[in-house]
């Protein structure tokens, strides 16, 4: 799916670049549509890319969603570039960037995260960190912990005292 | 080294916890003037530190989390923490240690509310928000002159924000049973309000919960007794209170120092005053640093070179006062026209001078903050109009003042106007109460419409309301 999204892309021109996920997943990609991670522009610059570009810390699916991403958002990144994507609305963007992290339970989110930060793509890095912390909201810090895997190191007093100090952040 | 520093900051930051309750949860709701007071001063290494304390942070972090699938690097975790809600913010201090350290540091505190503004910014679904503090009277004493002495010594809060219904909600409500008689001009910066009162000095934090209000201790003002100056609502016009009804009419302004990002307080007072004269020698300031720990009041080194009245104003890093031309000694030479300006940082004195009107001319003047510019108010009978200051190249007191609004009688319709303009992105508007003496309503008067919109739910006020202040908060 994620092929053939790139493959729609080829005729907008430019150079195709491929990536290759940890688990050896091949990734057809316009070189627009790559170097909206500084990594892959960096090493685009620097002539690298010739045997595709391997990247050990991203799964296939996580990168099926990166290369998704990419690709609806080549419109802004490449202006000269492809017509047809460069003609999604921002109503359409925002729809589909919604979409894309609504369903996405932590592990995936966290790892997704961490593909955003790896490819260093911030504006999916902003999108996806906003989205941790708008599932946080409503969250006891229990179910906080829980979510990062993080262990209580308070003693129960110093708990108590601190939930006392913010004791307005607790009423809902 | 670089890690002894931070120990100390942390350390300061652990006894800020105990002492100030939430100084740092009420600096993180604090306004946008708090980020424009850091862009603005390109000195302060906020990137370093911050750069730093996550390094440090984060191996100490390791040793209190799991290293299980789905954690993240604290590098990341401090991102999401930055895009979190100042509730659920608050909430997430008691996490961890490592968490509660990460967001009780001063550097993670101004880099969130960047976070939160951009983030306003983008989604474009943020309005300005603002609290009003109402002076409210117990009772109306008919004629009592100049100032009442029957303030109500329960002190409301409420949060406006600019929405299609104009609502205001009661944030809080805090009963003080009886400390004070009167309250003097306050003031609003980063969501904090300083209350001067007949008897004490206090600072709220409306935002957070219980006990959160600064009661400061007596400073210098034990030794004297301030000059008696009130703001007769009537002509717009200060005057001196008459023989007999001599208060101490406190005059302290709030803001941030930009060089230690700490905030202060500062309050002038007189080393001695002749009422019968009105003169006064060596007006003098003191400074209270808040979450510093000797928690005492710190006189200037240098001495305001003119006696100052009225609730200075806060503008990027420094106060500005009005200049007492009562309390000058007779037979000296008329002070400058100007303000005098005080930078909290350096702590030193020095004017901004304007010719808005000519020196006879008793216009009430003030500085106001617009769009992030400074700008004078003047108060004319049916309009006002705002100035905008650009600084002179040649020097820093003398400013070029142009004519930027004015606002004709329509806008006004015969209110009197209180809070000074309040504005957040180019959109001013001024508030003040409808014409009627003791009215519970406040309206609002937005610049660009010439217009005006009455702000209903305010009528829900406790009390007679006398006067009211605002600030912004984000």
């Amino acid at each position: 799916m994620a092929a053939a999204a790139a493959e729609a892309t080829t005729d907008g021109g430019g150079k195709m670049i491929i990536l290759i996920s940890a688990d050896g997943k091949r990734f057809e990609v316009t070189e627009a549509v790559a170097s909206q991670s500084q990594l892959i522009s960096n090493m685009i610059e620097d002539d690298c890319t010739e045997n595709g570009v391997r990247l050990p810390n991203v799964d296939g699916d996580i990168l099926t969603m990166v290369v998704d991403y990419c690709n609806m958002h080549a419109g802004d990144a490449a202006a000269a570039g492809d017509t047809m994507k460069a003609s999604s609305t921002e109503e359409e963007l925002k729809k589909f960037d919604a979409e894309l992290v609504q369903a996405l339970e932590n592990p995936v989110l966290f790892k997704l995260i961490l593909a955003a930060n790896f490819l260093n793509i911030k504006s999916l890095l902003d999108m996806t960190c906003q989205r941790v912390a708008d599932m946080m909201s409503g969250k006891t810090p229990e179910q906080m912990r829980e979510t990062f895997s993080i262990e209580n190191d308070f003693t129960p007093e110093e708990e108590a005292a601190i939930r006392q100090e913010n004791a307005w952040a607790f009423d809902d | 080294m670089g890690d002894v520093v931070l120990y100390v900051l942390s350390f300061i930051a652990m006894y800020w916890d105990a002492i100030f309750f939430e100084l740092r949860t009420m600096d993180v709701i604090a306004t946008k003037n708090n980020k424009k007071a850091i862009d603005r001063n390109p000195q302060e290494p906020t990137t370093t530190l911050i750069k730093r304390y996550k390094r440090r942070k984060r191996r100490r972090v390791q040793h209190h989390c799991h290293p299980g699938a789905s954690s993240l690097p604290n590098e990341l975790v401090y991102e999401i923490l930055l895009r979190l809600p100042v509730k659920t913010l608050s909430r997430s201090k008691s996490v961890c240690r490592a968490w509660r350290a990460t967001i009780s540091n001063p550097s993670f505190i101004t880099t969130h509310l960047e976070q939160q503004q951009q983030s306003a910014v983008s989604r474009h679904e943020q309005k300005p928000s603002f609290l009003i503090t109402p002076h409210t009277l117990d009772s109306m004493i008919d004629d009592e002159e100049p100032w009442p002495t029957t303030f109500s010594n329960i002190i409301t809060f409420y949060r406006w924000q600019e929405t299609e219904q104009d609502d205001a909600h009661l944030v809080r409500a805090t009963n003080l049973h009886g400390e004070f008689r009167s309250v003097y001009g306050m003031s609003h910066y980063d969501g904090l309000v300083i209350f001067p009162t007949n008897t004490r000095l206090y600072v709220f934090n409306p935002a957070t919960g219980k006990g959160d209000v600064l009661k400061l201790p007596d400073g210098q003002k034990r030794r004297f007794q301030t000059a008696g100056l009130g703001l007769d609502l009537g002509t717009n016009t200060y005057k001196i209170l008459p023989d007999g009804q001599k208060s101490r009419f406190q005059t302290a302004g709030l803001g941030l120092d930009l060089g230690t990002n700490t905030y202060k307080i500062v309050r002038s007072f007189d080393r001695s005053i002749d009422f019968n004269q009105w003169t006064h020698d060596a007006a003098g300031m003191e400074v209270f640093t808040i979450g510093n720990r000797d928690s005492c009041w710190r006189t200037v080194a240098e001495d305001p070179p003119y006696p100052v009245t009225a609730d200075p104003m806060y503008f990027k890093g420094s106060l500005y006062w009005h200049i007492c031309k009562e309390l000058l000694q007779e037979g000296s030479p008329p002070p400058p026209q100007g303000f005098l300006h005080f930078d909290l940082q350096d702590e030193t004195f020095s004017l901004v001078l304007h010719d808005v009107v000519s020196p006879s001319d008793e216009t009430r003047l003030d500085l106001v903050e617009l769009g992030g510019e400074l700008c004078l108010a003047q108060y004319l009978g049916t309009e006002m109009v705002i100035w905008k200051s650009s600084p002179s190249p040649s020097d820093d007191i003398s400013h070029q003042w142009d004519r930027l609004y004015t606002i004709g009688r329509r806008g006004m319709a015969g209110g009197v106007v209180l809070g000074l303009p309040v504005v957040r992105d180019l959109l001013p508007f001024i508030l003040f109460r409808a014409p009627e003496k003791a009215s519970r309503k406040m309206v609002k008067c937005d610049i660009r419409m010439d217009g005006q919109a009455e702000l209903s739910a305010m009528r829900a006020l406790l009390g007679l309301v006398y006067n009211f202040y605002i600030g912004s908060v984000p």
